[in-house]
């Protein structure tokens, strides 16, 4: 398998013990630049921006999650900071303002591991999805107190006042409540044929359940199954279908399951997108429709799985990281690259980062470590032109095919000793070690002939 | 530097050192690395590739040497290739291995492995021509069993000092190629085999080598050798205490006489020379009528004192030494290698230090300047430029403690340049033609 080593990065000190979903890359300050925000145990949030810590909030308690997003639905990206212990806080930072500051403090149930913001309703508005490690997803959706509040009023509330005059303004409400039988792994959002949401939760053994939020009048023949168990509130029927994905050894109730759903696949095709599957034995799987499009097993055992477009051709590479440090990228065809961090790590997430903010240059693609050495590792020198290695013999050969060799020998003498090396190396059939020679003499053509091998630079 | 893409990374399972990196040129024109490490364990890599598909597949594999005691290091690695062709590689290893009574010095060993059932095979190829035929092991881009089968017979031979940098030269006059190997002793030994012995040997210099009769100040860290025409020998040693030694011989039939040496003293320890041509314009300089014009130099890389490359040495021997700025300004010097990075047909001098850095030199007309710096996960122990995708384009490898970085140039990169460069030949070979 391939393998490539990383080099430059950039190094965080960031003490305490980091939860797997309290790491994550957005635009925070709603500037357009990637940031990355990262929570610990021990209640300090930290935002990274460039080289530099931008801002540091203590005292908020056990951070098990932490997601960035436009949960106020007034079109301004916030950061929802979740507890342990049952806290949750929103900041807000409008664009012209340079700190995050806190506009909503609200009490909700304790336990929560993993969050999502996401639409999973086809409503147009975010909604924030809450599993906690009670075998319990919630999703709650930000209410306004009277009239909603639109981004020019928060913008021109940052501006004049303080943002934080917002509190008491509105409240997370909670919509639905899922138990699970079993401890859940990751929340994702996938997007069907027609476009619309269905929640992916993560079951043991390779397993998910497929969460529908939506009236059934918009219900694809996917969700005909007899089993599925429908139920409608009021803000629209719901649906929980369990798929169990056709492999039998991978049952293994003790194996905790991530999930990612939403790959780019670049084509645009009507059948949706898959999602990546992946269990802590070692499996990542891509899924699409119920089908098990491919497998893959590694030795290792992954806790992350994460997107993220690395080779710049428009579609997804899947980006998996195990609790060692291993880390593998796939992309839609299972070509794999792998990447050791020499280190253990308890969080991970890829994503786009801004390496130098205020110069106008787009967010490049980062791999994000943290570490259990109170290290948070920025990996941004990371662009792979293609995941495969090849040599150069194919494009020779289609190079070559432009070329007429009747003229080209024509030109050449066959007297002179190179020229006659040349001519014959041009004539056809082009076997593979004419075409090796053809390059090595036009890239190195010093002392390549007269010895027919060519002189190793170990030989000098 | 920027058109070099990450390729290929394998891990060490402990650390080498400078000398323990050695290429083998495979039969279809690809180079396969040997990598030994200090726990006696060694490793080849290549890459697997098929006539009808142009993907690669790195492989890693651990070539299990024989007779390598357990308590022992490995010091050093060389390899070459016994006739012209095929699979018939000797690889030498050295190895210390520290004495139980730490008050004395730690035994030394040079093991040489080579297939002899090979050399079976060849030297009866009059009456077996047939059966040798059909034990020639298949040279495709598949498996190498003839490495496994050297790994198994080994020839030790007892060295009474410490080893350094294992070498290798072809003695033309006897088309023989004899193990050079650098000694605490101050020394420079050449060893070869005796056939009738069926072992190795200590050959005196002065019937081989005439040049490394001399003792040294200070033991040899490195020593090059190059053939500048068909009868000049030039070869350089560089010494731990700064003690730089060239010397020029001439051979003639079995008679080897030293024609000119130089010697300076530099400051600290002199961790790599190399020789290596600029070619002093872009044009075919192939015949060996006209590689009397070409113009030898010599690259010094010091460890305390900034590297330097002496130009035209075998004209104007050390008189005319060339600084390489800011080399010093970082850790000290490791390696230096030359490779040709840009694809300009005229090669760069690379540098590895100890502070993770890999410097990269280009001559401007009257000086060198350094175009490029990147940086690695840990020190370079070892660079080198060749082929190892057998597709002609060369990779730069680079070794540090941990693993082997395996660059490859841009393919888009290296098209443009193949490019530009036959529709130049294409050209000139029209104006000749007008011409005549």
């Amino acid at each position: 398998m391939r393998a490539v080593c990383f080099v430059n990065r950039l190094e965080f000190e960031f003490g305490g013990n980091v939860f797997r979903s309290s790491l994550t890359l957005g635009d925070v300050d709603n500037t357009g630049e990637m940031a990355l925000v990262a929570g610990n145990a021990s209640g300090d949030l930290a935002v990274f921006k460039g080289d530099k810590q931008w801002q540091i909030l203590n005292g908020l308690g056990m951070i098990t999650a932490v997601g960035i997003g436009d949960v106020l639905n007034c079109g301004l990206n916030a950061v929802v900071v979740v507890c342990g212990d049952g806290w949750c806080h929103i900041y807000l930072c409008p664009p012209g303002c340079a700190r995050l500051e806190c506009v909503h403090v609200q009490r909700i149930p304790a336990n929560t591991k993993v969050l999502l913001l996401g639409d999973i309703d086809a409503d147009g508005q975010q909604e924030l999805v809450l599993g906690l490690t009670d075998r319990v997803v919630r999703s709650y959706r930000w209410c306004w107190l009277g009239e909603p509040i639109g981004k020019e009023f928060v913008q021109s509330l940052g501006k004049t006042t303080n943002v934080a005059s917002l509190a008491g303004r509105g409240a997370l409400v909670c919509l639905n409540k899922w138990e699970f039988a079993h401890q859940l792994g990751a929340v994702t959002l996938n997007h069907n044929a027609k476009d619309k949401p269905s929640l992916l939760v993560a079951q043991p053994g390779g397993t998910f359940m497929k969460i529908r939020c939506y009236p059934e009048s918009d219900v694809t023949a996917d969700f005909m199954d007899s089993d599925s168990s429908g139920r409608s509130n009021q803000f629209g029927e719901t649906s929980v279908v369990y798929h169990p994905l056709c492999i039998n050894s991978m049952r293994n109730p003790n194996v905790s399951t991530e999930i990612l759903g939403d790959i780019e696949t670049g084509h645009n095709n009507d059948k949706g997108s898959p999602f990546a599957v992946a269990t802590l034995d070692g499996t990542l799987m891509l899924v699409h429709n119920d089908e098990i499009l491919w497998s893959y097993q590694v030795d290792h055992q992954l806790f992350a799985v994460t997107k993220l477009d690395i080779t710049g051709d428009g579609h997804d590479e899947i980006v998996v990281c195990s609790w060692d440090g291993q880390t593998y990228i796939l992309d839609l065809e299972k070509h794999c690259v792998r990447f050791q961090l020499e280190e253990t790590v308890s969080g991970f997430c890829s994503g786009k980062y801004t390496l130098e903010p205020n110069c106008s240059k787009p967010p490049i693609p980062v791999l994000v470590y943290a570490t259990f050495n109170n290290k948070i590792y920025i990996y941004y020198d990371i662009h792979l032109p293609s995941m495969l290695t090849e040599n150069f013999n194919p494009r020779l050969q289609s190079f070559m095919q432009g070329l007429n060799f009747d003229e080209v020998r024509k030109k050449l003498s066959a007297s002179e000793g190179k020229d006659k090396i040349l001519a014959e190396l041009l004539t056809p059939p082009l076997t593979r070690e004419k075409v090796k020679q053809l390059t090595e003499i036009s890239l190195y053509f010093r002392k390549t002939i007269p010895h027919k091998k060519a002189l190793t630079p170990s030989e000098n | 530097m920027e058109h070099l893409v990450d390729a290929h990374y394998v891990g060490l399972p402990s650390q080498g050192n400078v000398y323990s990196l050695t290429p083998l040129l495979l039969p279809s024109g690809a180079h396969k690395i040997i990598l030994a490490t200090l726990r006696r364990r060694v490793l080849s890599f290549r890459y697997n590739f098929t006539n009808d598909s142009s993907r690669l597949k790195p492989l890693v594999r651990e070539v299990h040497f024989t007779c390598i005691p357990n308590t022992a290091e490995i010091v050093s690695i060389d390899a070459f290739h016994r006739g012209s062709s095929g699979e018939d590689y000797v690889i030498g290893i050295t190895l210390v291995k520290p004495h139980n009574d730490p008050g004395r010095p730690p035994e030394a060993y040079l093991n040489v492995y080579c297939d002899q059932e090979w050399e079976s095979d060849n030297s009866h190829a009059a009456d077996r021509a047939s059966s040798s035929e059909a034990s020639v092991p298949h040279v495709a881009g598949g498996s190498t069993p003839s490495l496994d089968n050297a790994a198994q017979n080994c020839r030790m031979l007892e060295l009474g000092f410490v080893p350094y940098q294992l070498t290798h030269t072809k003695l033309f006059q006897k088309n023989e190629t004899v193990w050079v190997l650098g000694g605490s002793d101050c020394q420079v030994h050449i060893l070869r085999e005796d056939t009738s012995q069926n072992c190795y040997i200590e050959a005196l210099a002065e019937d081989t080598l005439p040049e490394f009769a001399e003792k040294l100040p200070s033991p040899p860290l490195w020593t090059s050798i190059a053939f500048t025409t068909k009868d000049i020998r030039m070869s350089a040693t560089g010494c731990e205490c700064g003690y730089l030694k060239m010397t020029q011989c001439t051979f003639d039939g079995s008679q080897s006489d030293i024609t000119a040496s130089w010697e300076l003293q530099l400051q600290g320890p002199i961790s790599c020379v190399r020789f290596f041509s600029l070619p002093t314009e872009m044009h075919w300089q192939p015949t060996i009528n006209n590689i009397d014009h070409l113009q030898f130099n010599l690259l010094v890389a010091c460890s305390i004192q900034p590297s330097q490359v002496f130009m035209s040495v075998n004209k104007q021997g050390l008189s005319n030494g060339m600084e390489l700025p800011t080399s010093a300004s970082g850790d000290a010097v490791l390696c230096g290698m030359t490779a040709d990075l840009d694809l300009d047909g005229s090669v760069e001098v690379l540098l590895g230090t100890y502070g993770h850095q890999l410097l990269v030199y280009k001559w401007d007309s009257n000086s060198w300047e350094l175009r490029a710096t990147r940086t690695l996960p840990h020190p370079v122990h070892s660079l080198h430029y060749l082929d190892v995708t057998g597709d002609g384009v060369r990779e730069l490898l680079i070794l540090t403690p941990k693993g082997l970085h395996v660059f490859q140039h841009h393919l888009e990169h290296v098209e443009d340049r193949v490019n530009s460069l036959v529709e130049m030949l294409l050209n000139i070979t029209e104006d000749n033609q007008e011409k005549n």
